[in-house]
């Protein structure tokens, strides 16, 4: 019942805000904070129910393929949800203070990108639906990005339109495939029909698969269209595309390439190939976003950077670690929005995206600087933080499966990213006010100073308690990669030693 | 026998001393008025007392031998991953905090006279609060992650107060490169805390269950090869906290933080984390077959090296922090030659002397209104007299003047060392010719302040004033540890774990208290006929900046050179990727516009086109369907 409503409500506010006045602003302004806030509050209570899921219904059938339409939310699915109704209630209630935005444009286009961001990622049952979100969310962001886009916006979108949907023209060829193999869109179904199919052409299917989610995600090479696309859309919208709508991606390796090929994955081995390109791709970004002056790109590499360690961790096939992933995938959403929020509000007051432009905010706005630089100093993943928690869990994955040096190419990946974090927090914050640089009115309004609340609080809740995510998964499988038998020797090894250490006790006493 | 106050206590008045200054600096940035310093500084001051009260009242009330644990709830718990807030009072974390606190609290005082009127006072003492909060977490915590938790905490503090005048970017590097050379030291605790989890689940990352499991027969059921590999990345982690070789080069840099902030985390407190890490994890570095013998030979070459380094340079500030990487490097040794108990105790020791010897450069630094150049100075000795007697005492400790506390602990480390094996006579050798130096470098520094005449301009001399009571008063009280922290000792320690083989503690006593003598006279015969001219500008030429810069420039060989090549090569695919996407997308573009022109304005040819294919298309259905 929750789950559908928060699925259905978005769309429907979206079709109400067309009855409200474009002239009015404060008007339609608030009944636009409504509008988000309220699927908000129906994922927070969703998730302090534990997660729902609704029971497969027939939809239709064509071609001899049943499809069914049901609603999942647990797990990757719940959290996911959550995140991007959180960021859209966020992006909304920040967006006031922006110049220049047709409010009930705006207004409508992000609860129809918020409702198709939700829809994909409650469809964890069914690939239709699935691929219908998954299609569906580019056309409003690309809207999104026309109507309130900087100088180069026409390119950004037909760069980000063509880029997504050329890159997932091989999942929806593939997955017509599979599904007229299996005559069914379930995923369980899917899963089963694989395993009959050639080796060959699972390998193929998996690749076809793949290939869209790494261009969602993005990861290296198909991150072209990043760069322009976060630098070109206006900031509330990069805060959702980063924090939210690029987790579809990772989402969808998670989901719908781990799950349905997991048997072509553990005989081919290609697992170890994508934990490579997928640790590759972090460097490449974190590298890369050493080097950015624009305080966008910046941003969209070192988001990029972050994505694909989570990608890389769900290689690990370890329960602990696929949790570890959503925490940080959390967090990211948390620090990664935050972050463009707060870069949005720079670009206000100075008119630039420039890095080299800013420079002093600790001193000329010291509330701004303490905001900035807890969530940038959140973006480095220092524990208490809930980029800690994901990392720790992904990092000891990598050293508990086959490949512990993964474990320490990650870590390099770490140390890039407190390189560049640092870079940013030191042009924007620290140093004198550069010459020639544009200061108009320096202060954070009310909005602005309330939306970062939320983040800094849920950063420092699910760091010092990451419980609410880690048990949505419930009871993990461990490692996959142990062999059964290594799995109880390691259980019999752990309970002989609890003994022991219940023997010693004993024995002080 | 229990104590009814919960551990927390201890940690929890920094940490609501760091919100509510933070809060109060936040909440009157608006403000007009100036800010109230005596309210704001009684609050600053009121926290770390409070926490250092505890302390003390926790350790009057243990009896030897009695452990506090408690366990306040869950961190990450997930399948095989069971991490949990906890803490453990033990006689380690006993005599940490006893002087953590204590010191922070003296300083804190002292911060208050000297960050006098600076438009960030609030703010500042806010990061003291918080980082006496990391620290206390840092030396209480239960298990590695926990402790890692303060670890970083005590980075993010340094990295803050090294930056803490901000508006100069050259103090921002200084922080940046703290923070990053650091981060690679955590990098190695995590992936040391990981290979403690391959071997025995996340349990052992709990100190007691470690030291359980290894005293137990865990040692005998696994390969020594993931013990070896759990002691060196986390030894690594000490290298970046502690600044040994090869990630010393923070710390000098570090120095671009107020002077009390260099007393208190860069000299006292935060730096000996790494010592305590390993005197905590004794048994895992026991262990692990041949770790003690690198942290020896990495302790050692540290020593010797920060030492001379030490004797090149021109900044009082520098002087004292290339001597704390030296002294380091003497608690590494302890701790190299299985006597952690010792290593501590030079912790201790140590801590005292050098936050005194900070504290005095502070003093003069802002008597001489911020000039920190020692050629620049001279004859301080009668136009600062207290500052002068404070420095004396702790110099005369530093370079172990028998009887003072420094003296006792260098002592032990050298008798430790010499019993250390065959090769223990060379390495002890070694030592104590690093003391030999440690000698002339500090005597050097005192001869080239205080005696002869002073060498700075006649307006600056103009205004040498002593500084104020709130500065002077806990110099003093730090002085009276440097004289007796040293007896107070014997009475602390119950976790030795080496055997002690006395040969003869009293003949090393007179050899060590001769070389510091010599040393005294060497320095003062040579430094006050020979004093160094000031050459008009700060930085070190030759072979002084050759070696004060060697690790720096072997960071930069193996690091940052790589790092630039990298970006260049990556940046070149990235074009060559966008060029790519924007060649395949003309493609379609192109098709698109031709296809425009036939369809824009030609209706008849559209018509006629739609025509064709239609017929095309029915045409080839009916064919191919029948």
């Amino acid at each position: 019942m929750l789950i559908s409503f928060l699925l259905i409500l978005p769309f429907a506010f979206s079709c109400l805000m067309l009855a409200a006045s474009s002239r009015d602003v404060n008007s339609s302004f608030r009944i636009g904070l409504f509008c988000t806030a309220v699927p908000f509050v129906l994922a927070t209570a969703l998730v302090m129910v534990g997660g729902q899921q609704t029971p497969s219904y027939a939809w239709f059938s064509v071609l001899g393929i049943n499809v069914e339409f049901s609603l999942y939310g647990q797990g990757f699915s719940l959290w996911m949800a959550w995140l991007a109704a959180l960021l859209s209630f966020l992006a909304y209630a920040y967006f006031k203070g922006m110049p220049g935005f047709e409010i009930k444009k705006f207004t409508i286009g992000l609860l129809v990108l918020e409702g198709t961001i939700i829809g994909a990622f409650l469809s964890a049952q069914n690939m239709v639906q699935f691929l219908f979100f998954f299609e569906a969310m580019v056309l409003p962001a690309a809207i999104l990005m026309t109507l309130h886009g900087g100088l180069k916006r026409r390119r950004a979108v037909v760069v980000f339109t063509l880029y997504t949907l050329i890159g997932s023209v091989p999942l929806l060829f593939g997955a017509w495939y599979l599904m007229l193999k299996a005559g069914s869109d379930n995923i369980n179904v899917l899963a089963e029909t694989l395993k009959a199919l050639p080796l060959s052409v699972q390998i193929t299917l998996l690749l076809a698969f793949s290939l869209a989610f790494a261009v969602k995600t993005p990861i290296f090479p198909f991150h072209s269209w990043q760069g322009i696309t976060y630098s070109e859309a206006p900031y509330p919208l990069s805060a959702i595309l980063s924090g939210a709508m690029s987790k579809v991606g990772v989402f969808g390796f998670a989901i719908w390439v781990i799950q349905i090929f997991w048997n072509t994955l553990q005989t081919s081995n290609y697992d170890i190939y994508f934990i490579a390109i997928a640790l590759f791709s972090m460097l490449y970004s974190a590298v890369l976003a050493l080097r950015q002056t624009n305080v966008k790109k910046l941003l969209a590499f070192s988001s990029m950077s972050h994505l694909s360690l989570a990608v890389a961790g769900l290689f690990c096939f370890n329960g602990v670690v696929d949790a570890g992933v959503a925490v940080m995938l959390v967090g990211h959403g948390l620090t990664a929005g935050g972050l463009f929020f707060l870069s949005g509000i720079v670009q206000k007051w100075t008119g630039s995206t420039n890095l080299n432009q800013y420079g002093a905010f600790v001193s000329t706005n010291p509330i701004y600087a303490a905001i900035f630089g807890f969530v940038s100093i959140a973006a480095v993943s220092v524990p208490c933080t809930v980029g800690f928690v994901g990392e720790f869990l992904i990092l000891q994955g990598f050293f508990y499966s086959s490949f512990p040096f993964f474990a320490l190419v990650g870590g390099v990946g770490i140390i890039c990213s407190a390189a560049y974090m640092l870079r940013l927090i030191k042009s924007v914050l620290f140093g004198p006010v550069p010459e020639n640089s544009r200061r108009a009115g320096i202060s954070l309004s009310f909005f602005e100073g309330a939306a970062a609340i939320p983040i800094i609080l849920f950063i420092l809740y699910f760091g010092l308690h990451p419980a609410p995510i880690l048990n949505s998964f419930g009871s993990v499988s461990t490692n996959h990669i142990l062999t059964e038998q290594e799995m109880q020797e390691f259980k019999d090894y752990l309970e002989g030693f609890e003994k022991d250490t219940l023997e010693d006790a004993g024995d002080v006493d | 026998m229990t104590t009814q106050i919960p551990l927390w206590i201890i940690p929890f008045f920094p940490l609501l001393g760091a919100l509510t200054l933070g809060a109060i600096a936040l909440v009157r940035v608006k403000s007009e008025q100036a800010t109230p310093e005596a309210y704001i500084g009684a609050l600053a001051v009121l926290f770390p007392l409070c926490s250092f009260v505890a302390t003390v009242i926790f350790a009057s009330d243990m009896p030897r031998g009695v452990v506090y644990a408690e366990t306040l709830g869950n961190w990450i718990s997930i399948g095989y991953v069971q991490v949990s807030f906890g803490f453990l009072f033990d006689s380690l974390s006993k005599i940490m905090l006893l002087f953590v606190t204590g010191i922070t609290t003296r300083i804190v005082v002292y911060s208050l006279g000297y960050m006098k009127g600076d438009p960030g006072y609030t703010r500042f003492l806010s990061y003291l609060n918080l980082f006496l909060f990391s620290m206390i977490v840092l030396v209480l915590a239960d298990s590695l992650p926990l402790t890692f938790l303060g670890w970083e905490g005590v980075g993010l503090c340094s990295y803050l107060l090294v930056g803490f005048w901000n508006k100069d970017l050259l103090n921002c590097v200084a922080a940046n490169k703290a923070f990053l050379v650091n981060r690679i030291g955590d990098v190695g605790f995590l992936l040391g805390m990981f290979a403690l989890i391959v071997i025995g689940g996340t349990a052992v990352l709990n100190y007691e269950t470690l030291n359980q499991a290894l005293q137990g027969d865990l040692t005998a059921s696994i390969s020594s090869g993931w013990l070896i590999i759990a002691a060196f990345f986390l030894f690594f982690a000490c290298t970046a906290k502690s600044a040994q070789i090869p990630l010393l080069i923070w710390l000098p840099d570090a120095m671009a933080g107020p002077t009390p902030v260099s007393a208190l985390i860069h000299a006292a407190t935060m730096v000996t984390a790494g010592v305590y890490l390993v005197a905590r994890l004794s048994l895992l570095f026991v262990s692990a077959p041949g770790i003690l013998f690198f942290v020896l030979l990495v302790a050692i070459a540290t020593a010797l090296w920060a030492a001379i380094a030490g004797l090149l340079q021109h900044d009082i500030k520098k002087v004292l922090a290339y001597s704390t990487v030296s002294q380091l490097g003497f608690m590494f040794m302890a701790a190299g030659a299985g006597a952690f108990d010792v290593a501590i105790f030079h912790v201790f020791t140590h801590a005292f002397t050098k936050a005194a010897l900070f504290l005095a450069a502070g003093s003069i630094i802002h008597s001489l209104g911020g000039e920190q150049d020692i050629r620049k100075m001279g004859g301080l000795a009668f136009k600062l007299p207290s500052t002068f007697i404070i420095m004396l005492v702790a110099w005369a400790s530093l370079i172990g003047l028998p009887g003072l506390s420094c003296f006792w602990s260098k002592d032990l480390i050298l008798e430790r060392l010499y019993g250390f094996g065959n090769i223990g006579p060379l390495f002890y050798g070694i030592a104590l010719f690093t003391a030999l130096l440690t000698a002339i470098y500090m005597t050097r520094l005192l001869v080239l302040v205080f005696l002869g005449k002073f060498r700075g301009d006649k307006h600056t001399a103009e205004h040498i004033h002593e500084s104020p009571l709130v500065m002077q008063v806990p110099m003093w009280i730090l002085v009276i540890g440097c004289i007796f922290a040293g007896y107070i000792w014997p009475g602390l320690p119950d976790f030795a774990l080496v055997e002690e083989n006395h040969i003869s503690s009293v003949i090393f006593g007179i050899i060590g208290g001769l070389v510091a003598l010599l040393g005294l006279g060497f320095a003062v015969f040579y430094f006050s006929r020979k004093i160094p001219r000031y050459t008009g500008h700060n930085e070190l030429v030759g072979f002084a900046k050759v070696w004060t810069f060697a690790f720096d420039s072997l960071h930069f060989a193996i690091g940052i050179v790589p790092m630039r090549v990298a970006m260049f090569i990556l940046n070149l695919v990235n074009r060559f990727l966008r060029i790519t996407m924007t060649v395949i997308g003309a493609v379609p573009m192109i098709c698109a516009e031709g296809l425009r022109t036939m369809q824009a304005n030609k209706l008849r040819m559209q018509l006629s086109l739609s025509v064709i294919c239609s017929v095309l298309f029915i045409y080839l259905l009916v064919f191919f369907v029948r």
